[in-house]
């Protein structure tokens, strides 16, 4: 796992979308247990209390919860992971047609750039 | 309580005023960087805190108390000069500590001194400017304290050594204690921050939380300060 | 923390001072083996030069001591090392009482060890009646015994030593007050306030003069061995608290400057 920051954003919010991106595409794994909070700190590099705030704002996404004792895990909750999956999809379709638009393409043709794309389908890794 | 308050907290060096009227509150748990320019005040301040200066008027308590012997005992303090004994080796180092700091952890420091592969025998005075600074950063944290007072540990060193800093300052604290680090290399450091106390001049031009700052002005600390210095440079003109 | 802090102090010191040991002590050595050999003319020249030699190393390790310690109480309070000692979790009077006992320590060995190495060069059976026979005149006039007599010779000399260490330290500690010529102001207070001294004892003693005709007759004229010996013994003592209470004195001055806070560069 890498971790990259911009400075010019809250360093929490930035966890909260690698973690998140993490989690739906599978790096780390459906109910899986998470590392202490100082441990994923020192993994990522960042300020203990940046690391604790972002678990939290994952926790009220329900993307993990807190076992008493146990520490932390990725939910099991198939359904839910797939909702901020297709919710990243949206959001990154959102972003070229923006893009696009800003080129002075339409979306049918910003799509049909994307259907003539060349070469061999990639694997998701 | 706070950890570190001041209360008009001025410094004058012959008559020329140093730090004008500080007023400042520092919290447990967090890691706060100490910000501005070469000569703005920010070794004064640490100075004070650390009993190493007197203030002119006003008083800075730790924990409620003035400094002394009991808040030496919690606060971890790292100054830019090499204050050890030239004659020493680390490892005489690493037993002074153990004999006056209780909270001072020996197989710590002689884990971090392998892991910075520093020769355990070889005389202080012997050793380059960066291998000092390495040597006392381990003894600094080593230490079990609830305040780390680090003034400028990245200066001076390569971009390389310095995320092996900023690592082992992270990895080594203890949970609840705070860092107090003062910087004018506001890039490197900024990621790890919680708090942002700016000093210009003597006096405390910002004191905020560092998502707070970013959130609001829509830009890195270090672009934030680099126009507010572009903004006085104008106005001056 | 007091033993931590003297036993850090002491190691620090002893190592300099050692060299001059070990030299004043070889050299000594080296003198009496060249100056035993009788019949060669190179050898009694070299003996000569290493006796010269010797004694140099004996009393400048004297003064070298001295210096060392102003150099290090100045290091340790006031420059880089300060940084360390001042965020010790010690008390500062601990501090300035640590290195006031190694002051008083190492003034003791290097004045033993001086002695050890002059006994080493100069003994001889001649050199040792001389010694005493001057030494049991001198007792005779005074009215005392020898081993007395050599006590208070040793004690007045350590006084002299530790006051003199004293006034050092309370001249490092107020030069170090200001902002400015922090060297400069150390030794010129350092000096005034030892001549200030000077000038008070002999004001005392002035005094005391006023009401003993005696004793004022003994600082006007030079007549040795004709003096009345109850004068001498009683400005000999006056002389010994007069240097206590100094002594105690600087002590408490520079312990005090010291509670009110440093102001380090």
């Amino acid at each position: 796992m890498n971790f990259v920051f911009d400075n010019d954003r809250p360093i929490y919010i930035q966890l909260v979308e690698q973690l998140e991106k993490y989690i739906v595409s599978g790096k780390i794994g459906v109910g899986e247990r998470l590392p202490s909070v100082r441990e994923l700190a020192l993994l990522t590099k960042v300020n203990p209390n940046t690391m604790q705030k972002a678990l939290m704002e994952l926790e009220t996404e329900k993307l993990i919860y807190t076992e008493r004792t146990n520490g932390k895990f990725v939910t099991t909750d198939q359904t839910l992971i797939q909702r901020h999956k297709e919710k990243f999809a949206e959001e990154k379709t959102e972003k070229y047609l923006k893009d696009m638009a800003e080129l002075g393409f339409g979306r049918k043709e910003a799509s049909a750039y994307i259907m003539n794309v060349e070469g061999e389908e990639n694997e998701p890794d | 309580m706070n950890l570190i308050e001041c209360k008009d907290l001025c410094k004058e060096f012959d008559g020329k005023p140093v730090l004008k009227n500080v007023n400042l509150k520092i919290e447990s748990g967090r890691i706060i960087g100490l910000l501005g320019k070469n000569g703005a005040g920010k070794t004064t301040l640490i100075k004070i805190i650390n009993d190493l200066l007197t203030p002119t008027s006003g008083e800075v308590l730790i924990e409620g108390k003035k400094p002394g012997v009991e808040s030496k005992a919690v606060i971890s303090y790292l100054p830019e000069r090499t204050y050890l004994n030239p004659d020493m080796t680390p490892g005489q180092a690493i037993s002074f500590f153990h004999d006056f700091y209780s909270d001072f952890d020996t197989e710590r420091a002689e884990r971090l001194l392998q892991d910075m592969n520093l020769d355990k025998n070889q005389k202080i005075s012997k050793m380059s400017k960066g291998m000092r600074e390495k040597l006392q950063l381990l003894l600094v944290m080593s230490r079990d304290a609830r305040l780390y007072v680090l003034d400028e540990p990245l200066g001076g060193v390569d971009p390389a050594t310095r995320d092996y800093i900023l690592d082992t300052i992270l990895s080594n604290f203890k949970e609840g204690a705070s860092i107090l680090i003062s910087t004018h290399l506001i890039s490197d450091i900024e990621r790890i921050l919680d708090d942002v106390i700016f000093i210009d001049e003597g006096e405390i031009a910002l004191s905020v939380s560092a998502d707070e700052l970013r959130v609001n002005e829509n830009e890195s600390i270090d672009e934030y300060f680099r126009r507010y210095y572009d903004v006085r440079k104008t106005d001056k003109i | 923390m007091l033993g931590k802090l003297i036993k850090y102090d002491l190691k620090g010191i002893i190592r300099p001072l050692s060299v001059f040991y070990i030299l004043g002590v070889t050299f000594s050595v080296l003198a009496r083996i060249f100056n035993e050999v009788q019949n060669s003319i190179i050898f009694q020249v070299v003996g000569k030069i290493t006796t010269v030699i010797a004694t140099c190393i004996i009393i400048s390790s004297l003064l070298f001591c001295l210096v060392q310690l102003w150099a290090r109480f100045e290091r340790g309070l006031f420059k880089d090392e300060a940084y360390l000692t001042h965020t010790l979790p010690v008390k500062i009077q601990t501090i300035y009482a640590s290195k006031c006992i190694v002051g008083l320590i190492s003034t003791v060995t290097t004045m033993v060890i001086a002695l050890l190495s002059l006994f080493i060069g100069y003994y001889s059976e001649e050199n040792l009646q001389a010694v005493r026979s001057s030494l049991e005149l001198t007792a005779g006039i005074y009215d005392t015994t020898v081993v007395r007599l050599l006590l208070l010779v040793a004690f007045v000399s350590l006084l002299e030593a530790v006051f003199i260490m004293l006034v050092g330290y309370a001249g490092i500690v107020l030069g170090y007050r200001s902002n400015k010529n922090k060297n400069i102001r150390s030794v010129t207070i350092g000096v005034g306030l030892y001549l200030a001294m000077q000038v008070l004892t002999l004001g005392i003693v002035f005094v005391i003069g006023l009401f003993q005709p005696e004793v004022m007759n003994l600082i006007k004229t030079v007549n040795f061995g004709m003096d009345p010996v109850w004068a001498i013994k009683l400005l000999m003592y006056a002389g010994i608290g007069i240097y206590i209470v100094y002594s105690i004195g600087y002590y408490i001055l520079g312990e005090k400057v010291l509670e009110k806070g440093v102001n380090v560069d």
